[in-house]
């Protein structure tokens, strides 16, 4: 009895010294976590944005292909429909996606990313996603998709990729189906377009069009050109050109031109539905995301894979149906079936 | 007094049950549920507002297309008084199953006068590898695994175990991934080889056909537990698509340009279910 408040002194000296003890060893673990990972933070503020997919694999012996995916704007549907259909295709392989949106130093992010972890390829959706990359420049392959610019890395050995818009042969193969009595067929084009232009004539005489073509000189002509192409064609093919698509107020220009000429406009891209086009040939997003995994599938098979780039081979058709009637093009019914989007207002 | 209390509310009871059966009425549409895994899904939106517009100028209908086989297989579950518009393939599974048990197949899809069409398989080359291929389709991947199955009937289905799919929007993607390069084979209807045939010869003189399904039934059109008026309108709802110029576009995007009434197919055809 006597030595108890001695004891109970001791006891809670002790269990001071433990507190002591326990908390020295949290600070340090604390340091050490801060000091070897200082890059950590910042993948941990965006963890939402970066996600680890891993469906259940077939094989376990087989080492399983780490991929990354680089998303431009996962907020974009069709940056998000590209992602959605590559995942699903590759739902057996490890997938690590990474979302650039509002990512103002993607370079640092994707560098960091790849001195932690090692990856076997990237898959990178659009030009933010893949100007990134090519900077960073890593030694594996690239699989690209969404890319406006897409033929400026077709000379990379490692770079593979899906263009951006549908085959010329495609488009003009869908412009005849939908209106079969189309003939002559007009093209703006710079000395940027010269070959592929030459190209799609032999394209379209097989389909028995006729490619009227018109050089574009300078902008200030434009207008001029355009009046004297309208005169001998059914309808203008509008194509990516930097020269003709110079400005949103030039292309507009270009629409009231043909609109007031009675010319309907056929084109590579939806956007253009709103500006007046008749029909639209764009690519299927989601089967450009299952290219791109097939393309994958073959890269991880043979690192050296290299093949040209891939035209998409999905379509999404946009028709406005009314703008067909009042230029008097006469529709094959048949080809309703292949509508993605009908406008129906002029 | 008590006696006209009770009469009273019993006026107000009726008057309250058929105000309600007629606001009911008035406002709840007949839905027609769609759902075909031989028609990309991306097109639903356009198809949804195709045929509103024909069916909101014949009465209280709207259409309904589903994403996908679980949910739309729930809806004919859960929903009464409902019609279901789906590919013949999928309808002959679920007759198998209690699902249809209370339901009537009322119209099938007609093209040219036929309710039925072939599936080919296409390549480039005259013979290929059916376990490494690329196969291009429009239809999802378990539908053409399906067709292909009946067009290799008597080989194995581990056959196509290895089989590369490319899921694309539409017959002529199929066909013009073959013609490019972009897939070994495409499997397509017969009439799709046909239009490209039309317009593109060249691009046909190097595809070949490597096997052909039999006959398949086109679209059908299952009521369920409809009462007799209604069921005879929406009938006649659906078979008047061809008279109007709305009902005409509904009836194109579908691929179709009628509809047959099954009992007028039994005796007119008797064709392969």
């Amino acid at each position: 009895m006597i030595f108890r408040p001695v004891s109970l002194t001791w006891k809670h000296l002790m269990s001071f010294k433990l507190c002591t003890q326990l908390l020295c060893m949290y600070c340090l673990f604390l340091l050490v976590s801060c000091t070897s990972a200082p890059h950590q933070t910042s993948i941990a503020a965006n963890s939402s944005k970066n996600s680890f997919i891993q469906a259940p694999t077939r094989s376990t012996k087989e080492r399983q292909a780490r991929i990354l995916l680089v998303n431009t704007n996962r907020q974009i549907d069709r940056y998000k429909a590209a992602e959605a259909s590559f995942t699903k295709t590759l739902a057996n392989h490890k997938i690590h996606t990474v979302d650039l949106d509002q990512d103002n130093q993607p370079i640092e992010t994707l560098q960091d990313l790849l001195n932690e972890e090692q990856f076997d390829a990237v898959y990178c959706i659009g030009a933010k996603a893949l100007g990134s990359i090519d900077y960073i420049d890593p030694d594996m392959p690239v699989i690209f998709s969404s890319v406006l610019n897409w033929r400026r890395f077709n000379a990379q050995d490692n770079y593979n990729g899906i263009a951006s818009e549908v085959a010329p042969k495609a488009q003009l193969t869908w412009f005849k189906y939908f209106f079969p009595e189309i003939k002559n067929i007009g093209v703006l084009y710079s000395s940027d377009n010269q070959q592929r232009l030459q190209d799609a004539a032999l394209l379209a005489d097989a389909l028995a069009l006729q490619l009227v073509t018109q050089e574009i000189n300078s902008k200030t002509q434009l207008d001029n050109q355009a009046n004297d192409l309208f005169s001998q064609v059914d309808a203008l093919w509008l194509i990516s050109d930097p020269s003709v698509l110079a400005s949103t107020d030039q292309a507009k220009r270009l629409f009231t031109i043909a609109d007031q000429t009675n010319v309907p406009i056929f084109t590579y891209h939806s956007f253009f539905m709103e500006m007046g086009a008749t029909l639209s040939i764009t690519a299927d997003l989601p089967t450009t995301g299952r290219q791109a995994a097939f393309m994958m599938k073959e890269v991880l098979k043979q690192p050296d894979y290299k093949q040209t780039i891939q035209f998409p081979a999905g379509s999404s058709i946009t028709l406005n149906i009314n703008k067909a009637e009042a230029y008097n093009l006469k529709l094959n019914e048949d080809a309703l079936d292949s509508v993605d989007e009908l406008i129906e207002h002029k | 007094m008590a006696a006209f209390r009770i009469l009273l509310f019993q006026v107000f009871l009726l008057l309250s049950i058929t105000g309600g059966l007629t606001y009911a009425t008035a406002t709840e549409n007949t839905t027609i549920y769609f759902y075909n895994p031989e028609i990309s899904i991306t097109r639903n939106a356009v198809l949804k507002n195709t045929f509103d517009l024909y069916l909101e100028t014949q009465g209280a209908y709207q259409f309904q297309p589903v994403d996908n086989k679980e949910t739309f297989e729930a809806l004919i579950k859960n929903k009464n008084n409902a019609i279901f518009m789906m590919s013949n393939w999928h309808y002959l599974q679920l007759k198998k199953t209690p699902l249809l048990q209370t339901s009537t197949l009322v119209l099938r899809g007609t093209k040219n006068g036929q309710d039925t069409y072939h599936k080919i398989l296409v390549g480039k080359q005259p013979k290929l590898d059916l376990q490494t291929m690329s196969l291009a389709t429009s239809g999802n991947e378990e539908y053409s695994r399906s067709v292909l199955s009946d067009i290799y009937s008597k080989q194995s289905i581990d056959q196509f175990s290895s089989l590369n799919v490319l899921e694309v929007p539409k017959d002529i993607d199929a066909l013009m991934a073959v013609g490019f390069g972009l897939a070994d084979a495409a499997l397509t209807t017969k009439s799709s080889l046909d239009k490209l045939s039309t317009l593109y010869n060249q691009q046909n003189q190097t595809l070949h056909i490597l096997g052909e399904s039999n006959a398949l039934k086109r679209l059908a059109v299952v009521f369920k537990e409809i009462p007799q008026l209604e069921h005879h309108q929406i009938q006649s709802t659906l078979k008047q698509m061809i008279k109007s110029k709305k009902g005409k576009r509904g009836l194109n995007m579908l691929g179709l340009d009628d509809w047959r009434l099954v009992d007028e197919q039994l005796t007119k055809n008797k064709g392969p279910e």
